[in-house]
């Protein structure tokens, strides 16, 4: 990870009912585009609320470029771009006007605001649609201006809370390149989703959260908390009750799971370790058709780190 | 004037080519039906209507706007955008406050000047300018007050209904309404201007009501200042809130109260300071229901104090203990210089300082239940204060006159301060009550850790 760009340490958030964050402790490394995922009411929002420093949380520290959000909060605003999950427009205003007010307020000088207008237009596809009422557009479209009014003022780092709610496929091919673009520009980005395959074609990083704790946090890539080995796929041309034996005996492998003539496990000890299982399969005369490491993906990361199914 | 963007935004959604031309058009058909209709001319009652529609698009239609300048964007959703712009609070504020009701205003002021034309001839042109002095005033402190009061409302709840924007309304325009009308009352016809008192000083009672009404319209804006620094996550001391409670008991305090039906036994208490401790209790009951009381609050308050965090202790302290403090206090003072010359002998003086006392543990009872019935839920807070609420008035009301018809007048004193009776009948009863409230609020805030 590069270097530590929001660093949040004991968090606690309560509501008047309920504990929401539970000392949480992540750090979002700068450039990074961080996916936050976790199931419903696990703390998504309220942590990226309190990362805005739109709430103040019970205790705990959050940094953002090494600014205390709860002493300092209008000094990180400046620096942020936040897209809220159920977000509003001006519905009276045209699109051009949305972008140029929240240029204004965003502080952005008056011979920039022209320019800014148009290349956040530009950057989400909506140039065509400047002089429309936002209350006229889309659902998706709307979601588009939305995007385009948390990034005008160019933020360092931006907080998307399910940006790609509401948008056609299309759209959120978009997004995702859209994404990748913001990063190569220098920002720094937190995105919650519950689409985590999309997730996965821009994310770098990766947080799980759960009942306002954190399950998992570190790079997409092989770096999640539960390295527990690769995921091995054994397909027999039969039945055979050997195989779990078998399995059983094996040094290195873990969550063995048996359906039919199909055996999963997960292995670790690397290309050495899988030979010598695939030997002593062959070696007892199991009828062995396919014997493959599954690719992981962020699904089984997030499962594993939840332990259970993903919302 | 323009340097704000929310002034200039809301410019945009208010002032349409339409609209623009639509005002104008409206008020000179109506003021030329007035006029011209039976060859009236411009007269006091052309000067009438045009205040009515004043008064209409200002008071009834303006403090709807302020009200709603707030809490529409709470309800669109858009308010999380603005608390989290760069844009400083004092031009949120004065964007807001003006903003919104820009247009009223477009058309008030086109009311003003028929106006201030049709009273021309009869009225000095000193007294035209401080009526339309005291109309504007009167105005923005409407306005000020009512945006302010939806600001304090949206400290508690996300969720506004027709009803709270109303109480907003109903509460701002009573407000300014009173001064504006004391002050129109004072302006006699060419020059003869009727007298008030203040602080000894005899002044005119239109310029001293204009007066006071641009020093509360004051007082308000820096309230919508202080509230929106609050939304946008500035921390706040109470020192704004409590600089106000101060203005307005010396305010008060200063003021004429000689041809009032005062009760006899209260005319030996120092007029200015009984002002100023009815202003700060009315103050501390206006707050304590007004103010936050979510649990988590005070969770984080007693968090601060055992951290040793004094300032943050101040901030989160509820203002209402803090106001309560400057009501006792006068209250004491009061007590204190009390007339003895008064009374023949000493114990009538200790009975009105006792009932002096009594009236202070009142106070206390009533902010203490306000807070016990807050905190033993979890949730809705606006519904505990209704019912806090509900409970004083059963207090004061049912309960006294319950003992009164069965004839059990000796408890009468858990429910009103008595005045001029024995010291034990007045003093124990509330003494009483205050130890039960706070036990049960001791008990509730050790349930919070």
């Amino acid at each position: 990870m590069t270097d530590a760009f929001v660093t949040v340490e004991d968090l606690v958030f309560e509501y008047p009912a309920n504990r929401a964050l539970q000392g949480v402790g992540v750090t979002i490394g700068q450039g990074a585009i961080t996916a936050l995922v976790g199931p419903n009411g696990a703390g998504k929002t309220t942590l990226m609320r309190c990362l805005a420093g739109l709430q103040e949380p019970f205790s705990g520290r959050i940094a953002i470029a090494g600014i205390d959000v709860n002493l300092h909060p209008r000094q990180t605003h400046k620096r942020l771009g936040y897209l809220a999950d159920s977000f509003g427009l001006y519905e009276d205003l045209s699109v051009r006007r949305c972008l140029t007010y929240m240029a204004w307020v965003q502080g952005c000088a008056a011979a920039e605001t022209g320019r800014l207008v148009l290349a956040a237009a530009d950057r989400l596809d909506i140039t065509d649609r400047l002089e429309e009422k936002a209350g006229a557009l889309s659902r998706g479209l709307k979601q588009r201006l939305a995007i385009a009014q948390a990034i005008i003022h160019q933020p360092e780092f931006l907080i998307l809370d399910e940006p790609a709610s509401g948008l056609d496929p299309d759209a959120r091919f978009r997004l995702s390149n859209l994404l990748g673009q913001l990063r190569d520009d220098g920002m720094t980005l937190l995105v919650s989703s519950h689409i985590l395959s999309e997730l996965e074609d821009y994310a770098t990083d990766l947080i799980v959260i759960r009942d306002g704790r954190i399950a998992s946090q570190g790079p997409m890539t092989g770096a999640s908390d539960i390295d527990q080995g690769e995921r091995l796929t054994i397909t027999l041309a039969a039945p055979d009750a050997r195989l779990e034996t078998i399995l059983s005996a094996e040094d290195g492998v873990s969550a063995i799971g048996i359906e039919k003539r199909t055996g999963r496990c997960r292995i670790t000890g690397g290309e050495a370790a899988r030979r010598d299982l695939l030997k002593n399969l062959l070696d007892a005369g199991l009828d062995v058709i396919d014997f493959h490491v599954e690719e992981e993906h962020l699904r089984d990361t997030y499962m594993a780190a939840l332990g259970g199914e993903p919302e | 004037m323009m340097g704000s963007p929310e002034f200039r935004r809301n410019l945009w959604l208010e002032f349409s080519p339409h609209r623009l031309i639509a005002m104008p058009v409206i008020l000179i058909a109506l003021f030329l039906l007035t006029t011209l209709g039976g060859h009236r001319g411009l007269n006091e009652s052309s000067g009438s209507i045009a205040a009515f529609a004043f008064i209409v698009l200002i008071f009834v239609w303006g403090t709807r706007l302020a009200a709603e300048a707030v809490i529409g964007e709470v309800q669109d959703r858009t308010w999380d955008q603005q608390r989290l712009s760069a844009t400083g609070a004092w031009q949120m504020a004065w964007g807001k406050l003006f903003g919104a009701t820009a247009y009223a205003w477009y058309g008030g002021l086109i009311c003003l000047g028929f106006y201030a034309v049709s009273r021309a001839a009869h009225l000095t042109p000193g007294a035209v300018l401080t009526a339309v002095g005291l109309y504007i005033a009167a105005g923005v402190f409407a306005h000020a007050l009512s945006l302010g009061l939806s600001l304090q409302a949206v400290q508690r709840r996300r969720a506004f209904g027709r009803v709270q924007v109303l109480w907003y309304q109903v509460v701002a325009v009573v407000a300014a309404g009173i001064p504006l009308y004391a002050g129109l009352k004072g302006l006699g016809g060419n020059g003869a201007y009727a007298m008030t008192h203040w602080f000894g000083h005899s002044i005119s009672m239109a310029h001293f009501m204009l007066a006071a009404l641009a020093v509360f319209a004051a007082w308000s804006v820096a309230g919508v200042y202080a509230l929106i620094r609050l939304e946008m996550m500035h921390r706040h001391g109470p020192w704004a809130w409590l600089g106000f409670v101060v203005f307005a008991m010396i305010f008060f305090g200063g003021l004429d109260y000689l041809p009032w039906n005062i009760p006899v036994i209260l005319t030996a208490l120092p007029g200015g300071l009984s002002a100023a401790f009815i202003v700060a209790a009315i103050a501390t009951y206006a707050i304590a229901f007004g103010e936050p009381k979510q649990r988590v609050r005070f969770r984080r308050l007693a968090h601060e104090w055992q951290g040793g965090q004094w300032e943050r202790v101040l901030e989160l302290m509820p203002r209402s203990v803090l106001t309560l403090g400057l009501a006792a206090g006068a209250a004491m003072a009061a007590g204190v210089m009390a007339d003895t010359t008064h009374f023949s002998n000493m114990a009538g003086v200790a009975e009105i300082r006792l009932a002096v006392l009594a009236t202070v543990l009142f106070v206390i009872r009533d902010i203490g239940f306000v807070y016990a019935i807050s905190l033993k839920h979890e949730t809705g807070t606006g519904n505990a204060d209704a019912r806090a609420f509900l409970y004083l008035v059963v207090a004061y009301t049912l309960l006294p006159a319950l003992a009164q018809t069965l004839d059990l007048t000796p408890l009468l004193a858990f429910f009103w301060p008595q005045w001029g009776e024995a010291a034990l009948l007045t003093i124990v009863p509330p003494l009483m009550e205050v130890a039960v409230i706070g036990f049960l609020l001791r008990r509730r805030l050790a349930s919070l850790a």
